[in-house]
């Protein structure tokens, strides 16, 4: 017994000793492991050094940052003062009333601090950081985060192989056109099929076709640009339970059957290829496209393993259509350092520091960088900026989003693998999206 | 004076048992505090797949495991004629490597090694051909190390029986059902019920290499529950993790049910009474001398080689991009010896239990293993989130804190597995033995050091590896504690699956769990070797 009482002593001292103690001077920052939190990683000792406060970056894989940063919220934890996520997490962190918004942490300020606000891609913030205001009742919303990067995805095109001379001539031999980069789906299903050799020494794509996430984000392109998309709205994180779902339709079936008509012209098993094995395969070279999310070309293209790789060219998607993506700076709620943590980011945002970020991979949400002479000596600038430019939603980021996400997947897979036909995948999307969201919904309320 | 079946000395580690229970419960504790609203009306809960899923997942469960026994029984059989001190004998060391070096990298090596064949794209033309190929990878990865503790177990028979076999000239099939299935019935109903649980939660390989889904028909039991808790998420993190519970604790009542089930006809199968032999009507040849040294018996460790260096061909590694994970592994050593001593004194108390029902398996045994097995039987994302629970309920952020609750953690977890690979260790002390000591007032200590330690040092520092590796190549705790401890295993999935994966990078990490790997066999090697050498001047 007196063992017993000892070893529960001993607990006890432990776990008192283990209170935090959070400094105001402390800031977490939590983020994808991308070349977004990579370049703030990289400039955050000069504000450390600048104004005292240290500054301690947690980069953690796609799912585990979800994991984290909602245990740490939704328990009222302050381990993570600024979370950096994707608009998907809007909904959950405005709802449950996790994060503070624009106007709350504004306060006290001068509106000069906020002169920045009107370089910032107006539809890409509207997209990652705006939410309704639940308080009002009317569909007006309000600004919930200034955004970290304002990403889209990019064609990215094998120079060599379109440049090369034979080729050009059996292109417009076989075509009646000349070979260049493609701009409407017709020329890149032309391409696509010019480039696969019989013999599978080359190819014309390389699609992502693995399930999570990344079949989706590639797929909604071609679904929103060549047929009429998921459901009619402005943004992704718009909508109620009264949101028409609009996925059975005549174009998007023609999306979809121009979808599987490209599964010839691509390189590796579809399934499992995923953001890291896609970029594998197009960099060995005999791949002549691929679609690829602005901030994946840094570290795994144009600079993987540190080295300059100026084998590829960057242009916009075919179509007149780009995906708008990125996320935004949330500020716990519970953050004691929730003012600093704004200061930091009205600190990051500022044109200087952009540039030097955009330098090391970071896709700026503000418009005046991409015309910086030095950032525009990198290869993608151009292509991202003009995709930002014409940027509409694709990607779902209300509280369904995750399941809409799952069943479009499932069933193009199911497609890809020749098990239903694309008229019966789009009903059964249409079904399950439209029961998914009723359940969803209900919930919610 | 009989006194059997009782305890011996009266200290508090007759109740490590059912602390152990209670220390789980506290563990997930958070979670339970919220299961009466699991049910609730107005929560309604989406279950698209989960009963076909659950289903897929026993069926490869059961025939992972069945296959896993029954093919190393058969290929130890073949190798019990290799001496352990030969070239031959040392060189099988090698076949637990595929289990040291842990899932992730186990799934790394096969990813790049598939990649390049067109065995991937035959996997995708049917489930079945998928699953094929992931019973294969599980032979390799838990196959080759029941071979080996089956070929130790066979070594470990006196040569008495060999001999008095070879005498009568019985069969070499004779041979392996009278003596060595009784003899090895305790360790393959262990292993059996140990592959049952790692098969049927079976994530990191599938996931990682095949990036199974829905609409692949693919998805096995954990990788639904996971898929479907980080949907939920979006919608809430208390409706996520009412989702969860929920259908963890169905999935734990169906795979306990299940797993009894298998149990007892597993248990059944190989515990039937043996028919008499008649001894002098059979006429073929069982050999007990060692035959001479064969190239066939190197096949086994060359299977578990070719995988293990392929990777090496298929990609190149960059040693300059090294991190400091050196604190990592000092801490996994900690955790590793801390489990151990643990595991050893758990299964030394449980033992003491009772000298009958806790020398062999019974139903008494049974349900004790069972209990001790629940923590395996827990889904492995409720360990998780009850982890992220904790470190938010304590409101932990030093340093000190993190380290104790890791290494805690971290014993819990491995003690299922470690303890009862030690609890039947220990069945072979027999209750006359302990019964001995008890009549002779002999103390605790005592009793430990001559009939335990002594008995088992290899067993013990046997289960220090596992412990060891299975600390260093853990994916749960690991990740939830990464922001402050360094994890070998987070960084190797990193560089697998994350957006700045490098594939260099991943090489670097394998390389070193292999280094990590041959430096543990090297010293089992040396361990063995001192044994032997004890045992024979004895």
């Amino acid at each position: 017994m007196k063992k017993c009482t000892i070893c529960l002593i001993w607990f006890l001292t432990l776990l008192l000793s283990c209170n935090r103690d959070n400094s105001k001077n402390d800031i977490a920052i939590i983020g994808e492991n991308t070349s977004s939190l990579a370049s703030i990683s990289k400039i955050k000792e000069q504000y450390s050094n600048q104004y005292h406060i240290k500054i301690t970056t947690y980069p953690c894989e796609f799912s585990t940052l979800s994991e984290k940063s909602n245990a740490d919220l939704a328990n009222g934890g302050s381990m993570y003062d600024i979370i950096m996520q994707y608009n998907f997490s809007l909904s959950s962190f405005v709802r449950n009333n996790y994060v503070y918004s624009l106007d709350e942490l504004k306060k006290n300020l001068p509106d000069s601090l906020f002169s920045f606000e009107s370089d910032l891609f107006a539809q890409d913030w509207r997209e990652v950081g705006y939410y309704y205001d639940l308080q009002k009742h009317d569909g007006s919303i309000k600004q919930i985060g200034y955004p970290f990067a304002s990403n889209s995805m990019i064609l990215v095109y094998n120079k060599e192989m379109f440049e090369n001379p034979e080729n050009r001539t059996a292109f417009e031999k076989k075509y009646g056109y000349q070979l260049s980069i493609p701009v409407t789906w017709d020329q890149f299903v032309h391409i696509a099929d010019f480039f696969t050799s019989k013999h599978k020494s080359t190819f014309g794509l390389c699609m992502e076709g693995a399930s999570s996430g990344e079949l989706y984000y590639e797929f909604v392109n071609y679904l929103f640009s060549i047929g009429d998309g998921v459901m009619k709205k402005k943004s992704g994180w718009e909508g109620d339970e009264n949101t028409p779902v609009i996925i059975n339709t005549e174009n998007n079936l023609k999306a979809l059957r121009y979808y599987l008509n490209l599964k010839p012209y691509n390189k590796g098993d579809f399934f499992n290829v995923d953001q890291p094995l896609q970029t594998k395969l197009f960099k060995e070279g005999n791949v002549a496209m691929a679609i690829m999310w602005s901030d994946l070309i840094y570290p795994q293209i144009y600079k993987s393993e540190g080295k300059e790789d100026n084998r590829f060219g960057y242009a916009t998607i075919p179509g007149g259509k780009s995906i708008l993506g990125g996320g935004a700076f949330y500020i716990n709620r519970n953050s004691k350092s929730a003012n600093e943590s704004f200061k930091l980011i009205l600190w990051l945002l500022n044109e200087n520091n952009q540039i030097e970020m955009a330098k090391q991979g970071l896709c700026s949400p503000r418009k005046s960088i991409y015309e910086n002479p030095e950032v525009q000596k990198i290869p993608y600038t151009k292509a991202v900026k003009a995709s930002l430019e014409r940027g509409v939603y694709m990607a779902e980021a209300g509280p369904e989003s995750d399941k809409i996400n799952q069943i479009i997947t499932n069933y193009v897979q199911r497609t890809w693998r020749g098990e239903i036909a694309p008229e019966k995948a789009l009903e059964s999307m249409q079904k399950e999206i439209s029961s998914a969201r009723v359940e969803i919904f209900k919930n919610i309320k | 004076m009989k006194p059997s079946n009782k305890l011996v000395g009266l200290s508090l580690w007759k109740y490590a048992p059912v602390l152990a229970i209670i220390l789980l419960l506290v563990y997930l504790l958070p979670l339970l505090t919220k299961a009466g609203s699991l049910f609730s009306e107005n929560f309604k809960i989406s279950a698209n797949g989960y009963d076909t899923t659950f289903l897929r997942s026993l069926i490869f469960a059961v025939t992972s495991s069945s296959l896993c026994i029954i093919i190393s029984l058969r290929i130890a059989f073949f190798l019990s004629n290799i001496e352990a001190s030969s070239k031959a004998g040392k060189s099988l060391s090698l076949l637990i490597v595929p289990f040291l070096i842990g899932n992730t990298s186990t799934a790394f090596i096969f990813k790049i090694i598939l990649l390049r064949s067109p065995l991937m794209d035959w996997a995708y033309q049917s489930p079945l051909n998928l699953f094929l190929i992931l019973l294969i990878i599980q032979l390799w990865q838990f196959g080759t190390l029941f071979v080996y503790l089956f070929w130790l177990s066979f070594k470990s028979i006196q040569n008495r029986f060999g001999q008095y076999f070879a005498a009568f000239r019985l069969t070499r099939f004779e041979y392996f059902k009278e003596i060595c299935l009784p003899h090895s019935r305790n360790l393959i109903i262990l292993l059996t019920f140990i592959c049952f649980i790692f098969s049927f939660y079976e994530d990191v390989k599938i996931s990682l290499i095949f990036r199974v889904s829905e609409g692949l028909d693919s998805e096995m039991i954990s990788h639904w529950i996971y898929r479907n808790f980080h949907s939920d998420l979006l919608i809430g993190y208390k409706y996520a993790i009412q989702n969860t519970n929920h259908f963890s604790l169905v999935t734990m009542l169906g795979l306990s049910l299940s797993f009894l089930i298998f149990g007892i006809l597993f248990a059944f199968l190989i515990g039937r009474p043996q028919k008499k032999i008649s001894f002098f009507t059979k006429r073929q040849k069982w050999n007990y001398q060692f035959s001479k040294i064969s190239i066939v018996y190197f096949i086994p460790p060359i299977i578990v080689a070719i995988p293990l260096l392929s990777a090496f061909v298929f990609n190149d590694i960059h040693f300059e991009q090294i991190s400091p994970l050196f604190s990592s592994l000092i801490l996994c050593i900690v955790g590793g010896s801390l489990a151990t001593i643990c595991a050893i004194f758990f299964s030394f108390s449980a033992r003491l239990i009772n000298f009958n029902k806790m020398g062999s398996f019974n139903s008494f045994s049974y349900l004790f293993l069972f209990l001790l097995f629940v923590i395996l039987l827990l889904p492995p994302i409720e360990i998780m989130i009850s982890g992220y629970q904790w470190i938010h309920l304590l409101n932990l952020s030093e340093s000190f804190s993190y380290i104790f609750f890791w290494l805690l953690g971290h014993i819990i977890l491995s003690l299922p597995l470690l303890g009862g690979f030690l609890i039947v260790t220990h069945f072979q002390v027999t209750p006359n033995e302990l019964n001995y000591c008890y009549v002779h007032n002999v103390r605790r200590n005592e009793l430990f050091r001559l009939n335990f330690l002594k008995k088992f040092r290899t067993e013990y520092f046997l289960a220090f590896l596992f412990a060891f590796t299975l600390i260093l190549n853990e994916g749960l705790l690991n990740k939830v504690f990464s922001d402050r401890i360094p994890s070998f295993i987070s960084a190797l999935n990193e560089s697998i699956s994350s957006k700045n994966a490098d594939y260099s990078l991943s090489m670097l990490y394998y390389f070193l769990s292999l280094i990590i790997a041959l430096l543990c066999i090297t010293v089992w090697i040396r361990s063995m070797k001192k044994n032997t050498n004890e045992k024979n001047t004895i």
